[in-house]
């Protein structure tokens, strides 16, 4: 992937309706990763100040597509699994996608505080190809 | 109320439904609740036009959002409210890629302890097909001063 070719990437996954609804930026795109940040907006935060799981699995999905889409792949998963480790609060999370393979792109996400909240695994059914 | 963790008394269900659709994150996404029983939930979103691009088709990213939501609102009716649910572990397997209109989802309980609790989801699309299934895994806190039904109490005019 060029520079140029990442600039593309990221320019066009910032101006999806998605990523401007869910307040994503794409900090970072490479051949095999993308980084991805979600300013949360404090008004959908829960009562206790935790960001909703809603919003994270949201934010895993787009970032381990941009990944696969980087990585040359396309389609819609066909699962995705996501352990949460610990409550994120604060008004950023992170997420780190990484393609192990065509089909696998791994996600790990961290909040304001820097610390691991959450981590996902999605795949698609066959590389290139839809669910 | 039976037990500590027996759930919400079946004439709370109202309540209840009231106190999911009014989250700030069910108003943003378009979700509502259309059903609300002991031990299940039935959920439809109608994702705002604003979260869609040209796309025919729902985002995965939505739709597992959908099923979260569903399967955790489902849990609200057998935990007690004073009691903090908090999902561990989901995974959830897309059939088909919905298209574009009202989704439905169905949450239900299928086991809840005094520590765990466990619950499935079906999601359909707009034509009633099934397009998405999913289990997970919560925590249960007793007595947690996080609770969204206490705070949601302690804090309603």
């Amino acid at each position: 992937m060029t520079p140029a070719d990442a600039a593309e990437a990221q320019r066009a996954f910032d101006a999806s309706a998605l990523a401007a609804g869910l307040g994503l930026r794409c900090l970072l795109v490479t051949d095999r990763r993308a980084r991805v940040e979600m300013r949360v907006d404090p008004a959908l935060r829960h009562p206790n100040g935790a960001v909703p799981g809603v919003l994270l699995g949201a934010l895993c999905e787009r970032a381990a597509a941009l990944a696969r889409t980087a990585a040359g792949g396309s389609g819609v998963p066909s699962a995705m699994s996501m352990r949460f480790v610990r409550g994120a609060f604060g008004d950023v999370v992170d997420a780190h996608a990484h393609v192990v393979d065509g089909t696998l792109v791994t996600v790990r996400l961290r909040d304001a505080a820097d610390r691991v909240c959450a981590t996902g695994t999605v795949t698609w059914a066959a590389s290139g190809d839809a669910a | 109320m039976v037990g500590r963790l027996s759930g919400v008394p079946a004439t709370d269900f109202r309540a209840l439904r009231e106190l999911l659709d009014g989250l700030p994150v069910s108003a943003a996404l378009g979700l509502r609740c259309v059903e609300v029983d002991h031990g299940l939930v039935r959920v439809a979103m109608e994702a705002p036009a604003a979260l869609l691009d040209g796309e025919p088709t729902v985002p995965f990213a939505l739709v597992y959002g959908l099923a979260d939501a569903a399967a955790s609102y489902a849990l609200h009716t057998v935990v007690a409210p004073e009691d903090l649910h908090v999902t561990t572990e989901l995974t959830v397997h897309q059939v088909r890629a919905p298209a574009r209109g009202a989704l439905e989802a169905e949450g239900r309980v299928l086991r809840h302890g005094r520590r765990t609790a466990f619950a499935e989801v079906r999601v359909s699309d707009p034509a009633g097909a099934l397009c998405a299934l999913g289990s997970g895994t919560w925590a249960v806190v007793a007595d947690s001063p996080h609770s969204i039904a206490r705070h949601h109490a302690e804090t309603a005019p």
